[in-house]
């Protein structure tokens, strides 16, 4: 060994570059969550960021500042019909590149993005997804388009409870129950349910090929 | 031995204590935010309540039904058979065994089906691969399964079909009591045909 000096170096050079590149090339996920599902479970039960429907009236209306209004439909029902000043955004997309900077810059100048889709249910679940991310700005208009378009809208023309509230129970159940002569039916007749497992076989299919 | 060598080997071990003090990753199997809006799009999540009805009726083993509302919705009706898992508690460690059961299909329900689909996006992070949402919630399961409305009579064979279905499970789920107050008037009769069995038989 002439020059051990230099064989050393070159040893641990190469070992660092390894290593560095491995970090390098490691899979970091593009997206994350900001939130743990304990904190996600909180927010959700909450129920902060519904918007009503009567609300959304005024804001559309007045043109408040502070709001954005995102149709998370289709480009074709979009183009059918859609809230006044509102932008298409149809689900599928919300995670793409260009999407999640207009979060972001939403966030920082915090306007509110107001959500909808054809109904509730449509809006719910991207909701969830984006408040997971951590965008605290996104709210979900109840009901969706077709309570926007078709239900009373007007404050002093309102049942006691409007249709927007899915959530709430339509009919009296057990009153229906009872009346319709059903002993047991509450959820106090779980028996322990014994699950039993059963393998499907597959079954062998026999077509009969002729040959000669 | 080598000088460098040594010092590789001290790099190595430098290495993996620097691993050791990595802070662990607190949750590696759940599901990303693209996977989760992946899984939103695809509308099998989705059962309906008719479906639901005609498992509980042909008592499939495999159903295991989930009440996400609280305790007092759960007490005063629920499905028979259903278990109470309120939201609040859907990541409780205790129910993890009956959810991630391989072979059993989960379905959470609640009073329309917003409830049940946010459960359903906090398992599906989870990675449960199982889990069903059933469509309407119980609202619709009144409106279809106890308190069926009659097609018009133009209706087609498998509307009919589809009340006449609803009807029985009505009188099934209530306890054999309710009155069938009017059938369907001049219920067409259908011929049915046999359809022929093409087996292609090979010949020379």
């Amino acid at each position: 060994m002439k020059h051990p000096n230099l064989n050393f170096i070159a040893f641990v050079l190469t070992f660092i570059v390894v290593i560095v590149i491995g970090l390098l090339t490691l899979n970091w996920p593009d997206l994350r969550y900001a939130r743990s599902l304990e904190e996600t479970v909180e927010i959700v039960l909450l129920d902060e960021d519904l918007v009503y429907p009567e609300d959304l009236v005024m804001i559309v209306e007045y043109e408040e500042p502070g709001y954005v209004l995102l149709d998370l439909r289709s480009p074709y029902d979009y183009i059918k019909g859609h809230i006044k000043g509102a932008v298409n955004m149809p689900v599928n997309s919300i995670l793409d590149k260009g999407n999640i900077e207009l979060f972001k810059q939403y966030a920082k100048d915090s306007i509110n993005v107001i959500m909808y889709g054809k109904d509730q249910l449509e809006a719910n679940g991207p909701w969830m997804i984006l408040k997971q991310m951590g965008y605290d700005n996104i709210q979900v208009l109840m009901g969706g388009y077709h309570y926007f378009t078709t239900g009373p809208l007007d404050i002093y023309d309102m049942p006691e409870v409007p249709a927007y509230l899915v959530e709430e129970p339509a009919y009296d159940f057990y009153g229906i129950m009872e009346e319709m002569g059903s002993a047991d039916f509450a959820g106090g007749t779980d028996e322990a349910q014994t699950e039993v497992v059963i393998p499907t076989r597959r079954k062998k299919e026999s077509v009969v090929e002729g040959g000669c | 031995m080598n000088k460098a060598y040594i010092v590789l080997i001290f790099l190595l071990i430098l290495a993996g204590i620097g691993l050791l003090v990595l802070p662990e990753r607190d949750h590696p199997e759940e599901a990303t935010p693209r996977e989760l809006l992946s899984d939103l799009r695809n509308p099998s999540r989705f059962i309906s309540t008719d479906r639901v009805a005609e498992m509980l009726i042909d008592k499939d083993p495999t159903l295991v039904l989930v009440d996400v509302r609280d305790m007092y919705d759960y007490l005063d009706f629920s499905l028979p058979g259903a278990h109470s898992i309120p939201l609040e508690e859907i990541l409780l460690y205790y129910w993890v065994d009956s959810l991630s059961f391989e072979k059993s299909k989960v379905v959470l329900f609640s009073n329309s089906d917003i409830r049940a689909e946010q459960a359903w996006m906090l398992l599906q992070r989870q990675n449960h691969k199982n889990i069903h949402v059933m469509k309407g919630g119980l609202n619709q399961w009144f409106e279809t399964i106890i308190r069926p409305t009659a097609p018009p009579e133009t209706a087609s064979d498998d509307e009919i079909d589809l009340y006449q279905f609803r009807k029985g499970a009505s009188v099934y789920f209530t306890g054999g009591t309710a009155a069938i107050e009017q059938e369907i008037e001049g219920e067409a009769v259908t011929v049915t045909r046999r359809k022929k069995t093409q087996v292609v038989e090979g010949g020379c």
